[in-house]
C-alpha cells in the first residue's frame, strides 16, 4: 500500500499575497480521497496556512522534506505556480514559513528512499516552452515520475473532479500515465496534462513512463544513473 | 481591473429556447452489454466490472464502461489505446476526420446531424538525454472530437462531445464521450440579453487582481462533465479567462444560465471540500 500526503492553498493572505482560488482543496483532497478510496494510507493532508514551503524543501538545502513530502510515496500539491524563464518552477504558498514558495531547484526528491511519485496541479508546472530537464534533473533522486501541466491550468468546479479520478485510478494499479492524461485533459478547458519520467537508457525511461503502475515493481534510480527522460502529453 | 475580450460573445442569440429533460444514463450491466455490440463486440460474455461510479463490460482485450451519474461512456482497446507504436502518426487531418465519421456514423453511437467537428488533438510523446541532445518528440495517436448540436444550438461545457481515438494505423483504439439522451421537452425559457450576461460575469470577476483575458466566451446548451448527474439541458453562456498577476497567472471558469427560468443550479457544492483546519 503507498503512503500519500497532500498540500494545497487556496487563500494567499499578505505577505504571500495572490489571487484566491477555489479548488485546490478540491483536487488534492480529491486525489488522497480516491487513493484511500483503494486502500492506500492518508499520511499528511495541510492545506492553506499549513501547508509549508519546508516540507517541500531539502533537508540538506534547510527544508524539512524528509519528514514531509519526501516521507510518502505520492504527494500531490495544489496552488499557483509558474516556471520562469531560468527554468525554476515555484508553487506558491498561503503562509511564509520560511518562504511563500517552494522552487525546484530546493527539491530533492527520492533521497530519502520513499517519494517515488510528484503530483503538481498547477499552472507550467511541466512547461514544455522551458528545458523541463533543467528545471527537473536535480529532483529526480530515485523519484519516479511527475506528473503536471503545461501551459495554464484551470481552477473550476466543473475540472475540480480531476484529482479524485485520478487517484482512484493510480491507487487501482492502473498505468499512472494514461490515468493522469485521460482524467486531466480537458478540450474544453484547454488543460494540457503532462508525465515525465527517468530511465537508465531511452527504451527504460519509454517503458517506465508508459507503463508504470504502483504496484510494477520498477526500482529506484540513483541520481547518478539517470541518462533519459521520456515525457508524453495531449494538446 | 481593466478585462480584455479576446473572445466575445455572439452578438445575437436567440429570444428564446426549449429546455430539454434528460434521460437517465443507461448503465446497468445489460445496458453496457447491449451497447457493447455497437462497437462490435458479442456482448454476451458475463465479464463485468462494477465500481462505485462506472460499470465495465470486458471482452477480449476490449473494454466498454459507461458512467452511472453522467452516462459518460468510455470503449478502449487495452492492447493499443495510449500506446506509442513503432510508427509515428502521419494521417492527414482529412483522412483523420474521415475515420472517426466512418466509425460515428457505423456504430450509431449518437446521430450523425447532431455531431459536429471541433478539432483534432494528439497525444504526444518526447525523449531525450540528460544533456538534451538526443531529444525527439512525435505523435503517437490523434484524438478527433466532435461536439453535440441540439436543435442546431451547439452544446457547450464539459459534457456533449465524443472522442474518437486513432492510431497511426488508422485503427480506431478508442472513443470517450458526455452525451445524455434528451428524454423530451419540458418548457420554454427566454434567454437573457448578452449585455446582461456580460454584466453578469464582470461583477463575478470584479475583486480579481492583476490583467484579465477573457479566451473564451460561448452561449449554447450547457452539459455537464462525466461525474455530475444532470437531469436538464439547459442554455449557458460560458466565459474562460485568464489571469496575470506579476509573475503568476491562473485560469478560471464562469458559467452563467441564459434562460430567464432556470431548472437546476450550473454548478454544484465542492465536491471534496476541506473546511477548516487547525493550526498546524
Amino acid at each position: 500500500m503507498a503512503s500519500v500526503g497532500v498540500e494545497w492553498i487556496n487563500n494567499f493572505p499578505a505577505p504571500c499575497t495572490q489571487n484566491t482560488l477555489s479548488y485546490c482543496d478540491d483536487t488534492s483532497v480529491g486525489f488522497l480521497n480516491g487513493m484511500v478510496s483503494r486502500g492506500h494510507t492518508a499520511t499528511f493532508n495541510w492545506g492553506n496556512q499549513n501547508a509549508f514551503e519546508t516540507d517541500f524543501r531539502d533537508t540538506s538545502l534547510g527544508g524539512d522534506d524528509g519528514n514531509w513530502v519526501d516521507a510518502v510515496d505520492f504527494a500531490h500539491f495544489s496552488s499557483h505556480g509558474g516556471t520562469n524563464s531560468s527554468n525554476i518552477f515555484k508553487g506558491y504558498f498561503g503562509g511564509q514559513n520560511a518562504s511563500c514558495t517552494w522552487r525546484s531547484d530546493k527539491a530533492r526528491f527520492g533521497n530519502n528512499f520513499n517519494l517515488e511519485y510528484l503530483i503538481i496541479d498547477a499552472c507550467n508546472s511541466l512547461e514544455l516552452t522551458r528545458d523541463i530537464i533543467a528545471v527537473w534533473h536535480d529532483t529526480f533522486q530515485r523519484l519516479h515520475m511527475i506528473f503536471a501541466f503545461t501551459d495554464l491550468v484551470s481552477d473550476s468546479w466543473w475540472t475540480g473532479g480531476r484529482g479524485y479520478n485520478f487517484g482512484r485510478r493510480a491507487g487501482n494499479n492502473e498505468k499512472l500515465t494514461n490515468a493522469w492524461l485521460d482524467e486531466c485533459y480537458s478540450f474544453w478547458a484547454d488543460d494540457n496534462p503532462v508525465t515525465m519520467a527517468a530511465g537508465r537508457s531511452e527504451a527504460d525511461a519509454k517503458n517506465r513512463r508508459d507503463n508504470e503502475r504502483l504496484n510494477s515493481g520498477f526500482d529506484d534510480i540513483p541520481h547518478n544513473q539517470i541518462a533519459y527522460y521520456a515525457w508524453k502529453w495531449r494538446s | 481591473m481593466p478585462i480584455r475580450y479576446a473572445a466575445k460573445l455572439p452578438s445575437q442569440v436567440p429570444p428564446s429556447l426549449t429546455v430539454y429533460r434528460l434521460a437517465p444514463p443507461q448503465s446497468s450491466t445489460s445496458q453496457v452489454a447491449a451497447l457493447s455490440q455497437r462497437f462490435g463486440l458479442s456482448g454476451k460474455l458475463r465479464e463485468f466490472i462494477m465500481s462505485e461510479d462506472w460499470t465495465s463490460y470486458h471482452e477480449g482485450r476490449f473494454r466498454v464502461s459507461v458512467h452511472r451519474k453522467s452516462g459518460a461512456l468510455r470503449y478502449i482497446n487495452r492492447d493499443k489505446y495510449g500506446i506509442e507504436a513503432e510508427s509515428d502518426f502521419k494521417l492527414s487531418p482529412k483522412e483523420t476526420k474521415r475515420i472517426a465519421q466512418e466509425f460515428l456514423g457505423r456504430t450509431k453511437i449518437y446521430p450523425t446531424k447532431q455531431a459536429r467537428f471541433y478539432k483534432i488533438t494528439h497525444l504526444r510523446s518526447g525523449v531525450s538525454d540528460i544533456k538534451g541532445k538526443k531529444r525527439t518528440e512525435r505523435l503517437i495517436d490523434a484524438g478527433v472530437i466532435y461536439r453535440r448540436l441540439v436543435d442546431e444550438t451547439p452544446v457547450e461545457g464539459p459534457g456533449g462531445y465524443a472522442m474518437v481515438n486513432i492510431d497511426p494505423e488508422g485503427g480506431v483504439v478508442g472513443m470517450r464521450s458526455v452525451w445524455r439522451q434528451a428524454l423530451r421537452r419540458e418548457a420554454k425559457v427566454k434567454i437573457i440579453p448578452v449585455g446582461q450576461a456580460l454584466e453578469a460575469f464582470e461583477r463575478l470577476v470584479s475583486k480579481v487582481k492583476g490583467e484579465l483575458t477573457v479566451t473564451t466566451a460561448t452561449f449554447g446548451y450547457f452539459e455537464q462533465g462525466e461525474l455530475d448527474r444532470q437531469s436538464y439541458l439547459e442554455p449557458a453562456y460560458v466565459f474562460i479567462y485568464i489571469v496575470q498577476n506579476g509573475e503568476v497567472a491562473h485560469k478560471s471558469i464562469e458559467v452563467i444560465a441564459a434562460g430567464q427560468q432556470t431548472f437546476a443550479k450550473l454548478k454544484g457544492r465542492k465536491r471534496f471540500d476541506a473546511g477548516e483546519q487547525k493550526k498546524r
